[in-house]
């Protein structure tokens, strides 16, 4: 009786590659995905939750994610893991939970050229496992995401790519998903305003989505000192921003709105993974330095370890605390103390810290000119494990510019952070690049 | 771009701010040490706004942040919104910012509309025969010059919106001592506090006294120049011996005087010959008067002088090491020649008769209208060339340097002007401090200048 139970479900399961949505009283809106990926990762979610309706089952399922034929199993499993994790708990249906009875067992497989998801449901209340099988065209997209075919397991490196130019400008660059394609936009802050790019494999340049939001103009308009801060907002597709000009403002990336926010006040996207989402120091108005205390969204003052009231960016990190001090050198502040933590006598005026290459540890990126007035150099350092004897992990001098911002985040659906640098010239265009580890 | 143009510009470029995409920090104080003759212009140069000023060079994003004047890519204001010109170019109209008015009384000052004026501006146009009338409402301001005038926004640049308030980058307080302003036309400037020492005092930026060399020199663009302004009545009587090109007594002269060893002693050896009156790096090389003849310099002596020996009255600012040198050495070379010097202060108004050793550096970038300046303010000896002057003011630049360049020749040939020797320019700062920028006149400009470290 199972089997036939399994045969029918597998019949009626594999019928319909994109299952229609099911209407339910937990399922909240969503926007509508844009993409291949998005709408691939929708379709899976939808032929799951369609499966469980029908078959009565309640509850959270739990995932497992294989590979099949030509695909890289641990890509697969970033791709889409975190993908259909959010797009479950979107639905209302169910959601993720591993501890779960219920499970769902998914391969993902290239065959004839297209992208394949079969999955199997069992257990828990279950009369018989059940499936569902989605498909969809391998385009450019998915090539890009999946990789497939394309990986070369043993080696260890990074890779620098020019992504193409922006108009010059540029203050400060974030990384966020506003078209909810599961991939990130890159948001520039600029002196013109505000700016949503996209990036697409193989195409030379940034591809601009929507318009710019304009920076209201200031009636003393810039001063000496010409810098901007950009962090992601509490509130979904949202920037907040502030410039030396005087602006503090949030921007919906969306209904492409401007909003007075926090006076005085200055976001700072380092301090944001450990604690609320937006954070802020004082400062903002002709001057690159900015003043503790920190406070979250709330208001509230954050507990930083004992450092200088006055700095040029932080970084709050489970080891301490890494800024910039005010004479352009960089720190760790921790329990012990303050201490440099790179021998370089200066950087950039800013610093990002990110485990670009997912092994755990979290790596420097610093902007420091090799000599007086010569071109900045983009480096990437792992000093924890000795501060003051780092060695470069990676060293570009770029095109010979100067880096006027980075960011990072998730850029080309491969869920590895991408580290994005803004670099100006002598040109009137600044050169954007990506740096990612590539093994 | 002319020769001085790139100096300048690579000046502004080389002061600029280094060590990587850094952005200054504010605060700070800077000690000064100048020639108390430099004290008056700096302090006015950093307490009142210029109308206009040089167009931002260096980083894209601060091109862009800072952007120049609509139609004017040399130039931007913190003062103005515009500036317009009627086709005949003898009507030209400023659209203030805030306040017309005082914008107004700045620009007629400046300019000379009410009355005699040491702006270089004015010195420029009455130079040139030039008067203007100004015309101020509250939403803009219109010159109306009687002859047509082409480079009026570098006329503007030599203009500072002075009045009873501050209306630049500093405010001076008692005891020079000036603090920085939070309302500045293109905002807050990034030291706090400019605090002005005595002459000769030690200092974290000095300028004007050759022995103080320390930390960095920042060269000006173009060096001054010690010349030799004849009076009609000595030009006549010749007691030099400079008239007759032909017969080779300048070139002799130039011996005798020895300018390498008179700026060696005087000035640190930063200075030498002169040969034209406009200072190499603001007028390009250019072919000048050469001296000709075989006429051999003199064996200087110091024999006594008969009691009824003719004199010659010399004028020159006193305190000048370098002026002061270079009078004693013409003494004793006119003491070879029979002549008693009598050395004496500048005489307020013209100079009528004996000649006069000025130290002269023009306040333009613009050759012609640093010519222009000269004779403004030498009318005198300068007798205008009618019919070269309006070409002085044209609006084509090449036009004006070959005219600023024909009448220094015709000043060089008939030896209303002999240049004497050359001499640099500079300042001494501490190595720590970035942004600094030299005014053409010399005025060292601390709006955009920091500490490479916090202080």
């Amino acid at each position: 009786m199972a089997c036939v139970a399994l045969f029918c479900s597998l019949w009626v399961g594999l019928a319909p590659a994109q299952a229609p949505a099911v209407p339910s009283a937990g399922a909240v809106a969503r926007p509508a995905p844009t993409g291949s990926l998005a709408v691939w990762v929708d379709a899976v979610a939808t032929s799951l939750e369609a499966r469980l309706v029908a078959e009565g089952a309640r509850g959270p399922v739990a995932v497992a994610i294989t590979a099949g034929r030509g695909l890289d199993g641990d890509k697969v499993r970033r791709v889409l893991g975190p993908r259909l994790k959010k797009r479950l708990a979107q639905g209302g249906i169910t959601n993720v939970d591993e501890r779960s009875g219920l499970t769902v067992r998914l391969v993902v497989s290239v065959d004839a050229g297209k992208l394949w998801a079969v999955g199997l449901i069992e257990g828990d209340d279950l009369v018989a496992p059940t499936s569902f099988a989605v498909d969809a065209s391998l385009d450019r997209e998915l090539q890009t995401v999946f990789g497939a075919g394309a990986t070369a397991r043993g080696r260890s490196r990074w890779q620098l790519e020019g992504l193409g130019v922006l108009p010059a400008g540029v203050l400060d660059v974030v990384c966020l998903d506003v078209d909810g394609d599961f991939a990130d936009e890159i948001v520039v802050l600029s002196l013109e305003g505000v700016t949503v790019y996209r990036y697409t494999a193989g195409v030379g340049a940034p591809e601009k989505v929507g318009s710019t939001v304009a920076l209201p103009a200031q009636p003393a308009g810039w001063p000496r000192v010409v810098t901007g801060w950009l962090a992601p907002s509490d509130k979904d597709k949202e920037v907040v921003l502030a410039t030396t000009a005087g602006h503090h403002l949030a921007v919906d990336l969306v209904g492409h709105t401007v909003r007075p926010h926090q006076e005085g006040r200055v976001p700072l996207k380092g301090l944001g993974p450990l604690g609320t989402s937006v954070t802020w120091l004082r400062g903002g108005y002709a001057s690159p330095l900015l003043a503790l205390p920190a406070r979250g969204a709330d208001g509230r003052k954050l507990t930083l370890p004992r450092m200088p009231d006055r700095v040029r960016d932080l970084w709050r990190t489970k080891r301490g605390v890494v800024f910039v001090a005010e004479n352009g050198q960089l720190f760790l502040a921790d329990d012990d103390g303050v201490a440099p933590l790179l021998s370089q006598s200066r950087i950039g005026d800013r610093v990002l810290l990110v485990d670009l290459d997912l092994d755990g540890r979290l790596e420097v990126a610093t902007t420091a000119a090799t000599g007086e007035g010569e071109a900045d150099t983009l480096t990437l350092t792992r000093p924890f494990s000795s501060p003051g004897n780092e060695g470069p992990l990676f060293r570009s001098g770029l095109s010979g510019g100067s880096v006027v911002a980075m960011g990072v985040g998730d850029v080309d659906y491969d869920e590895r952070p991408d580290l994005l640098i803004v670099e100006e010239t002598d040109s009137d265009e600044a050169l954007l690049w990506r740096l990612e580890y590539a093994p | 771009m002319t020769r001085a143009g790139r100096f300048w510009l690579l000046l502004l470029v080389a002061a600029a701010p280094a060590a990587g995409h850094r952005h200054p920090a504010p605060g700070g104080q800077l000690t000064v040490s100048l020639p108390a003759a430099l004290i008056r212009a700096t302090v006015d140069a950093h307490v009142f706004a210029p109308v206009v000023e040089p167009a931002v060079t260096g980083r894209v994003r601060d091109r862009v942040a800072h952007p120049s004047l609509d139609g004017w890519p040399a130039w931007r204001s913190g003062v103005v919104t515009r500036i317009d010109k009627s086709a005949d170019l003898k009507t030209w109209t400023l659209v203030p910012r805030d306040d017309g008015d005082r914008l107004g009384r700045a620009v007629a000052l400046c300019l000379g509309a009410l009355g005699t004026s040491n702006d270089w501006p004015a010195l420029a146009l009455a130079g040139a025969g030039v008067r203007v009338e100004v015309e101020t409402t509250r939403k803009k301001v219109t010159l109306r010059f009687t002859k047509p005038v082409g480079p009026v926004p570098d006329l503007l640049s030599g203009c500072l919106l002075r009045g009873p308030q501050a209306t630049g980058a500093y405010v001076a307080l008692t005891g020079g001592e000036l603090r920085r302003r939070e309302g500045a036309p293109l905002g807050p400037p990034l030291l706090s506090r400019i605090v002005f020492r005595a002459p000769g005092s030690p200092a974290e930026l000095s300028g004007g006294d050759p022995d103080q060399d320390f930390g960095s020199t920042l060269f000006a663009p173009f060096p001054d120049m010690v010349l030799l302004l004849q009076a009609e009545t000595a030009r006549t009587a010749d007691p030099l011996g400079l008239q007759g090109k032909e017969t080779g007594r300048l070139a002799a002269f130039r011996s005798e005087l020895n300018p390498d060893m008179l700026s060696g002693i005087f000035w640190n050896g930063r200075g030498g010959e002169a040969v034209g009156i406009l200072p190499p790096g603001l007028a390009p090389a250019r072919p000048l008067p050469e001296p000709t003849g075989l006429a051999r310099p003199l064996t200087l002596a110091l024999d006594d002088l008969e009691p009824n020996a003719p004199t010659l009255r010399m004028h020159r600012v006193p305190g000048d090491p370098l002026v002061d040198g270079t009078v004693d050495r013409l003494a004793l070379m006119l003491r070879t020649r029979g002549l008693r010097l009598v050395i004496d202060d500048p005489v307020p108004g013209p100079l009528m008769d004996g000649v006069e050793v000025i130290r002269w550096r023009p306040a333009t970038l613009d050759p012609a209208l640093a010519v222009l300046q000269l004779a403004g303010q030498y009318p005198e000896v300068l007798a205008r060339d009618t019919s070269v002057a309006d070409k002085l003011l044209s609006p084509d630049a090449g036009e004006r340097l070959a005219a600023a360049l024909l009448i220094e020749t015709t000043w060089l040939e008939d030896r209303k002007i002999v240049p004497l020797l050359w001499a640099e320019r500079w300042v001494s700062v501490d190595s720590d401090l970035r942004g600094l920028k030299l005014r053409p006149d010399g005025v060292p400009l601390l709006s955009d200048a920091h500490w490479g470290q916090a202080r």
